[in-house]
């Protein structure tokens, strides 16, 4: 009997998942993190799921681990002594990035310090051309001394960067080779391996970050192996990547900063497993948590990858002001938007909230930690939306005095409404704020929120989700079952996956059919290899072509899916095709004429899709469902405003149905509550849920506004 | 009257439409300079042409008061009775809009139910609108190119292929310029729709009172941020190298209440050629430095310049005379905005940064190697001025939030090899805290024959000042190397580049911000260990002793020798 295991280990909870493939059997937990060697915590959790489930190691097939390790060694700066070793006369670049600031009016806003000082930057006499000539042959005495030089410093790990390295690699080679030939004992990371892209600070910036935390990672991942080992674990760990699919320790060890983002990704992931299961395919994920609300859009049960991401950022929210991590990364939005979000008076008098959180401490002033600013999570208990009783099981009771109290004084008066008015206001504010993000963010991508199904989970998410939906013009929302584990969850239903790239700028019109056929081999061969090696047969590979292709003269390239190959002179209209398809479904028309250039080649390589239904585990205990009809457990007052649907403002009597008592079929009607352990859903006049058979909370909104 | 929770609702949605429609032109647009660069406004307006909301994501400080007051100037000379459903405006008067022909506004007029309501608007800076082409070398106006007049672009629907025709004749690369175009139009239109889906939401039958309702909110919390000042006349002076002989700008912040007037009388006149500035342009980078200072975070709306007057005499730099030439614009608003933070300096010190380099801009060309002519340019960013509280930024650009192209993509794209970018030793201005270090970027053009490089630099002669007692940062450079030696040619000469010679350009550090001496020596011990600052400017200007070896600090050297005074 097989049993796979997700193991998320976020900041402060490690969440696990097991479930058994044949006996439909799924056991969740939840583990505090242990900062210091977070193997252990995740060992612990293991161990205790094993006892729950009464099983020994060797009955587990397969560990799926995802953590934020990598991200928290930057952002706290716990990562290895790194080196530079970089093109003589260009040490500067991961200083002076872009050159642009990311605010127009911040006087004083700041960059992340950069992962290795200038002192241990060292130019090394060499030059590639951009067609990959080699100008100046690499300067090997000069070279050696540089090394010497960071040896000296105290190096841990280096990071090596050569202009135009990912046309030519050779100088860069042979600089790890000279390494290695003087200090074996140094983890080393070469541009033209970690990101062989075009374009300077994209990658040195990338490169630094593998490298500074490579050996931190490669610890990490040894412990942790071992301690599945002692645990008599032997099924393969598999660790999850930014890009939505999973990979193996090896190949995490040698670029973890391909794992950066796992966990949030996870949560996609499992929104498009409902998605799947429900049998809709255009998904946006909506993801509301403490401090901020995630959203993310699934296009063909896929979620949609973007090129870069920026990890540490100066300012939260503030695109630029981060460092630059070029990698494959689910495409999500992060608004600062989350129960723990402070609303206050902002300088102009108006209602304000977020994106300041009051995080878990002091947290909302409802939770008694001496908070005293008022909190999304304050406006919805005020409101009646969330039960003091029941918030987070009936094991945190909530404060409803203090969250008037807070509402009050810090809004109310000021302003000169009722705490009841303030906190409507709230809860408003908060909505209308992920609506405008998210109709941003669908605009950036070209996209109509209408033809989307919404997605709901995340502590807070449930509650907001119907507004939303109805702003943006969305019929359907689904809530699934056990939201507060969803990114284990995910890992569970991603493929064991591998990416490359190359660049190689060309005009569609021009293309070297030979070339390209080489790049595409090249890539295709180290791809078999690498699945193969992780016990994937040959007729399980799938293998995906994309180029990121652009009209001349235009600044952006896009993501273009390509037809297989081998190609020839006949495939130039097919490329041409396959552009215009992807620009015209972006932008609704293309520029027929215009010449087209490819910048980057990619290859997706991934085994088979495991099939999870993750169904029948998430009910609990049948025989404490009876069929037929839902039946409310409580009635209580709760507040409807206008823009809920329904004309009604005010308190009104409202049922409140418990989650775990209602069978698959079970219809609900507005207004009504289902309050679950983690959350509660909220649903409002004229709107009406059903239970599906995957124990889904299906919400149908009728939209008559935009 | 909206309750502060309406109004905040209704507010950041017009804000949201901004955002949307400059995304949807963002995407869509052709020229490089918007996808590298964001060099691209988007904004909303009620039928009276008030501004009710600009995109903050992109838009340079430029095109802020063109986005501001254009919307009123295509009225006068197009009132409301000339419009109807699917029409689009289109100009680029450099007086009535951002002060050079490339910024193109396009605005399309809304209407509901036959009336109209409102406009949107996008300006964006074309990839070339004819002429001599990116220079400061103009004379007049008339060399810049084509000036397009208010007029209709689209009428009821159909573009006007006469005035197509004669644009696709007038520049050089008409198919990208064209294309940008209906990219404006379609985000227009995207804005558009969404202005009226949003007035149907929430029943507004018209923007006015909303409009007034923003205008007067931002209005205040402006009169707010400036009441807080001390009243007072402060002036600061600023010299730059200008043209062929140094320019001289003079600001006097006149603070009375909660309303400031910002007065450039005694600024040199205009010269001719293309470095003048239009009034708008003034008013923008003004109004750019007095917000930085006082209040970041309020919305450009009609309101937030209600408070500030700014006058310069008509005929001088700040407001340049028909047809002065203005296209190289930005060669000159840095130091606008020096001088306005200079003259607050005096009443808000811990507000303003200190002086900042040059952000040093050539436009090249010539033959490449293929035969092929080329036309190509980039920009070198050097030091941001130090504040009260931080080191300024090195080799980034300042008072415009405008990025470069990579090296790599230089290379690929265009025939220039750039050889070296690297940070300069001693180039930031000493200070308690140090002004941003200026960056060297020597570079080669790989060409059939001499290829012209048209300079837009400056500060070679005028280093940015320190502020508070900081020195100032080390002034730029500009050098062209070749077998026959070294030469030094001026900061806006045509120069001739041969093959193989190579042009070495710095637009020099930022101004530190207090005295040197009482920076914290651990802070020059890492620029010393950075390469940043010598062991001998530690010594003699920070009064930091450092172990020659090890470079630790010798405290009891440092402690006795700051002592000294």
């Amino acid at each position: 009997m097989g049993y796979a295991v997700g193991i998320d280990i976020g900041g402060t909870f490690t969440d696990l998942v097991m479930y058994g493939d044949t006996n439909r059997l799924l056991i969740t937990g939840k583990v505090l993190t242990t900062p210091e060697n977070p193997a252990l915590g995740a060992l612990e959790g293991l161990r205790r799921l094993m006892e729950r489930a009464g099983i020994g190691g060797r009955e587990i097939e397969v560990v799926v681990h995802g953590t934020t390790l990598v991200a928290n060694a930057i952002v706290e700066r716990k990562g290895a002594t790194t080196g530079l070793l970089t093109t003589n006369g260009f040490r500067d670049i991961i200083e002076t990035r872009r050159e642009k600031r990311y605010d127009l009016y911040d006087l004083s806003a700041q960059f992340p310090e950069p992962l290795v000082p200038r002192s241990r930057r060292l130019g090394v006499p060499e030059r590639i051309a951009a067609d990959g000539a080699i100008l100046q042959p690499l300067d090997s005495q000069a070279a050696g001394a540089a090394v010497d030089t960071l040896l000296a410093r105290g190096v841990e790990s280096v990071a090596i960067c050569l202009l135009h390295a990912y046309r030519n690699p050779t100088h860069e080679q042979a600089l790890r080779d000279l390494l290695a030939a003087r200090a074996a004992h140094l983890t080393v990371s070469l541009s033209s391996e970690v990101d062989p892209e075009l374009r300077e600070y994209e990658r040195f910036s990338t490169t630094v970050c593998n490298a500074y935390t490579q050996p931190v990672m490669a610890r990490y991942l040894r412990e942790l192996q071992e301690g599945l080992w002692a645990a008599g674990v032997r099924a393969p760990l598999h660790i999850m990547l930014s890009s939505g699919g999973i990979t193996t320790p090896a190949v995490a060890a040698r670029f973890p900063v391909r794992i950066l983002e796992s966990g949030p990704v996870g949560g996609v992931l499992a929104a498009a497993h409902v998605g799947r299961s429900a049998g809709s395919s255009s998904l946006l994920s909506f993801d509301m948590g403490g401090t901020t609300a995630k959203l993310s859009f699934i296009e063909g049960s896929t979620p949609t990858l973007l090129t870069e991401f920026e990890v540490d950022r100066a300012y939260r929210f503030k695109k630029g002001s981060g460092l630059v991590v070029r990698v494959p990364v689910v495409d999500i939005v992060e608004i600062g938007a989350g129960g723990g979000s402070i609303a206050q008076v902002g300088g102009m008098g108006l209602l304000k909230v977020g994106p300041e959180s009051a995080g878990s401490r002091p947290g909302p002033a409802c939770y008694g930690f001496g908070g005293v600013l008022p909190t999304v999570t304050d406006a919805d208990l005020l409101l009646g939306y969330i039960n003091p009783e029941r918030f987070l099981g009936g094991r945190m009771p909530l404060n409803r005095a203090a969250a008037h109290q807070a509402i009050e004084t810090r809004l109310g008066k000021p302003l000169g409404m009722e705490a009841i008015e303030a906190a409507w206001g709230i809860h408003r504010v908060v909505n209308e704020n992920m609506v405008n993000a998210a109709r941003i963010y669908m605009a950036e991508k070209g996209r109509d929120p209408k033809r989307y199904d919404l997605i709901a989970f995340g502590g807070a998410g449930p509650i907001h989700a119907a507004w939303l939906a109805r702003k943006l013009g969305i019929a359907r929302v689904t809530v699934p079952p056990r939201a507060g584990v969803a990114s284990a969850l995910g890992f569970l239903v991603t493929p064991l996956s591998f990416d490359f790239v190359r660049t190689y700028v060309t005009g569609i019109a021009g293309v070297d059919w030979s070339h390209l056929n080489q790049l595409y081999a090249t890539m295709e061969a180290e791809a078999r290899g690498m699945l193969g090696a992780a016990g994937i047969a040959e007729r399980d590979i799938t293998l995906r072509r994309y180029a990121e292709m652009r009209y001349v003269g235009q600044g952006r390239e896009i993501f273009v899916p390509l037809p297989a190959g081998p190609y020839g002179p006949a495939a130039q209209p097919a490329l041409t095709q396959a552009f215009d398809a992807a620009y015209a479904g972006i932008y609704t028309q293309t520029n027929p004429g215009q010449a087209i250039e490819a910048i980057n080649w990619r290859l997706l390589a991934s085994g088979p899709t495991p099939r999870r239904a993750l169904i029948s585990p998430l009910l609990p205990a049948d025989a404490a469902r009876k069929p037929g009809a839902a039946r409310p457990v409580d009635y209580r007052k709760v507040y409807l405003g206008e823009g809920m649907g329904g004309e009604g403002v005010g308190f009104c009597e409202c049922a409140v149905y418990d989650r775990a008592t209602l069978p698959a079929g079970a219809r609900i009607s507005g207004p009504a509550l289902v309050e679950e352990e983690d959350t509660v859903t909220l649903l409002g006049p004229e709107t009406k849920a059903e239970i599906d058979a995957f124990s889904n909370i299906v919400i149908t909104i009728h939209t008559h506004a935009r | 009257m909206y309750d502060a929770v309406t109004l905040e609702v209704l507010w950041n949605r017009v804000i949201a439409i901004c955002e949307e429609q400059a995304r949807s032109l963002f995407n869509a647009s052709f020229s490089t300079i918007v996808g590298e660069s964001e060099d691209f406004a988007s904004a909303l307006y009620d039928a009276r042409g008030n501004l009710l909301a600009q995109a903050a994501s992109s838009g340079t400080v430029g095109m802020m008061m063109g986005m501001t007051k254009g919307i009123k100037a295509f009225l006068r000379k197009i009132p409301a009775a000339a419009l109807q459903p699917g029409d689009a405006l289109i100009a680029n008067d450099p007086w009535l809009l951002s002060g050079h022909k490339y910024d193109v506004t396009i605005a399309s007029p809304v209407f509901r139910s036959g009336v109209l309501i409102g406009f949107t608007a996008t300006t964006l800076h074309a990839t070339d609108i004819g002429g001599i082409g990116f220079s400061a070398a103009s004379r007049q106006v008339f060399d810049e190119g084509l000036t397009i007049p208010i007029m209709k672009i689209v009428k009821a629907g159909r573009p006007n292929e006469e005035l197509l025709e004669i644009i696709r004749e007038n520049v050089r690369e008409p198919d990208q310029v064209i294309a940008d175009f209906f990219a404006q139009l379609a985000a227009n239109t995207l804005g558009s729709q969404k202005l009226l889906d949003f007035m149907s939401d929430y029943d507004l039958p018209t923007l006015e009172p909303l409009a007034a309702a923003i205008v007067d909110r931002t209005e205040q919390a402006m009169r707010a941020a400036i009441a807080a000042l001390p009243d007072g006349v402060f002036t600061s002076t600023v010299d730059f190298d200008g043209y062929e002989a140094p320019l001289r700008i003079v600001a006097t912040v006149r603070i009375s209440g909660d309303e400031m007037t910002v007065d450039f009388a005694g600024t040199s006149p205009q010269v001719p050629r293309g470095i003048n500035s239009v009034l708008n342009v003034t008013e923008a980078y003004t109004v750019h430095a007095i917000k930085c200072a006082l209040a970041p975070d309020i919305p450009n709306t009609e309101g937030t310049f209600r408070p500030i007057r700014v006058l310069a005499p008509e005929g001088c730099l700040l407001n340049a005379r028909r047809p002065a030439a203005v296209m190289a614009r930005h060669v000159l608003v840095l130091f606008i905005s020096a001088a306005v933070f200079g003259a607050l300096a005096h009443a808000v010190p811990e507000k303003v940064i200190a002086e900042s380099g040059h952000r040093m801009i050539h436009a090249l060309s010539g033959m490449a190697p293929s035969g092929e002519p080329f036309i190509y340019w980039f920009l070198v960013s050097c030091g941001v001025g130090a504040t009260a509280a931080h080191d300024g930024l090195s080799g980034t650009n300042f008072p415009a939030a405008v990025g470069t192209v990579p090296v790599e993509m230089i290379e690929t794209v265009s025939p220039v090899f750039i050889e070296r970018k690297e940070l300069l030793l001693d180039s930031g201005g000493p200070g308690t805290f140090r002004g941003g270090c200026d960056q060297e970027v020597v570079f080669r053009i790989h060409s059939r024959e001499a290829a012209t490089l048209s300079a837009m630099y400056d500060r070679l002669l005028f280093p940015a000042r320190g502020y508070a007692g900081g020195g100032a940062g080390r002034p730029g450079r500009f050098r062209i190397r070749g077998a026959a030696g070294e030469r030094a040619p001026g900061g806006k000469e045509r120069c001739s580049i041969a093959p193989g010679e190579t042009a070495a350009v710095c637009g020099g550090g930022g101004g530190g911000y207090g005295p040197a001496e009482r920076r914290d020596p651990e802070r020059v011990r890492r620029d010393v260990e950075d390469g940043l600052v010598s062991p001998e400017a530690a010594r003699a200007v920070y009064r930091v002793v450092l172990d020659p070896e090890s470079l630790a600090i010798n405290w009891q050297a440092t402690t006795m020798l700051r002592a000294q005074g």
